[in-house]
């Protein structure tokens, strides 16, 4: 799966970790949307790290599923915390493989839906871990792709677990 | 409209409708596919199974919204803050970083709640019934 972490997401620690800003702080929630834009690899059509979400289609823009025609389509909640129940991050692990390892975290599952028809835009390429509950608008944190376009009819729900991995 | 749908197995989502008629036909799609073994995404044979519906919230806002601001009444505040400051202190000491820990988690819009009840502390407007109830 392919992963990028957003400058908000570094800019986190350095100004909120590092310095203590009391301006650049994380949300009340975080929450996650689903956005027809392609993760790539920083082609000229894919995510880039100061990627923003717009309803204008273009470049480093990401657009999110739903905007026209929900369906059902709503972001999902992950609460700050750990371990605590309901939907949060789980507990962190550290693996020492020089390559492939990193400190990691993973969310709990959300589910999206049920759909109530095709929301329009639809097809959604990515998953993008944001702020705030109205489409297209918010920080994006950090963005993975879901593996293959999912197109949603009636009845339909989705299932995404994030993953956040860090060297 | 927001809807909460909670699914048997614990699972919740929001979910936003224009009606609650679009609300509880998609979710009644969805049960009925559970109720037959389908999967959650039709189009993805490989995807979860559906998954029973067992209660549906409405809201007028996204659940979520409830603390977004992370402004709080300073009543609260103070309440909460003090509850804190008495149960985190050690005699004369008290651990910043957990203090600050819990006024962080007030704006937190969730609640740990049971496998069945609303995930958040917004208060629902009403519960929808279908045909899973």
């Amino acid at each position: 799966m392919a992963v990028l972490a957003f400058q908000r997401l570094s800019q986190l620690v350095t100004d909120y970790v590092l310095g203590n800003s009391g301006t650049i702080v994380p949300p009340a929630s975080w929450t996650m949307g689903l956005a027809t834009t392609n993760v790539g690899s920083g082609g000229g059509t894919d995510y880039a790290r100061d990627s923003v979400w717009s309803v204008t289609v273009a470049t480093t823009n990401i657009n999110e599923i739903g905007t026209t025609t929900a369906a059902g389509y709503a972001r999902q909640t992950i609460a700050k915390s750990i371990n605590q129940g309901g939907i949060d991050w789980g507990t962190s692990t550290f693996d020492v493989t020089f390559a492939t390892g990193g400190q990691s975290s993973a969310a709990d599952q959300v589910t999206f839906g049920a759909f109530s028809g095709a929301p329009s835009p639809n097809g959604a390429n990515s998953w993008v871990i944001t702020d705030g509950s109205t489409l297209n608008a918010g920080f994006p944190y950090m963005t993975g792709d879901t593996a293959a376009t999912r197109t949603f009819a009636n009845g339909d729900t989705e299932k995404v677990t994030a993953t956040l991995k860090a060297g | 409209m927001y809807y909460e749908l909670i699914f048997e197995d614990g699972s919740h989502s929001v979910a936003c409708y224009d009606s609650d008629e679009e609300a509880v036909s998609a979710s009644e799609a969805h049960h009925a596919r559970a109720m037959e073994g389908g999967r959650s995404l039709e189009s993805e044979p490989n995807s979860p199974p559906a998954i029973r519906v067992a209660k549906m919230l409405k809201y007028e806002d996204h659940p979520q919204d409830l603390t977004q601001s992370q402004a709080l009444p300073v009543g609260e505040v103070k309440k909460s803050f003090d509850a804190a400051l008495k149960e985190l202190s050690q005699g004369d000491l008290v651990s910043i970083p957990e203090l600050t820990a819990v006024v962080r988690d007030m704006t937190n819009p969730m609640v740990v709640s049971g496998a069945h009840e609303s995930n958040y502390k917004a208060e629902e407007l009403e519960e929808l019934k279908g045909a899973w109830a």
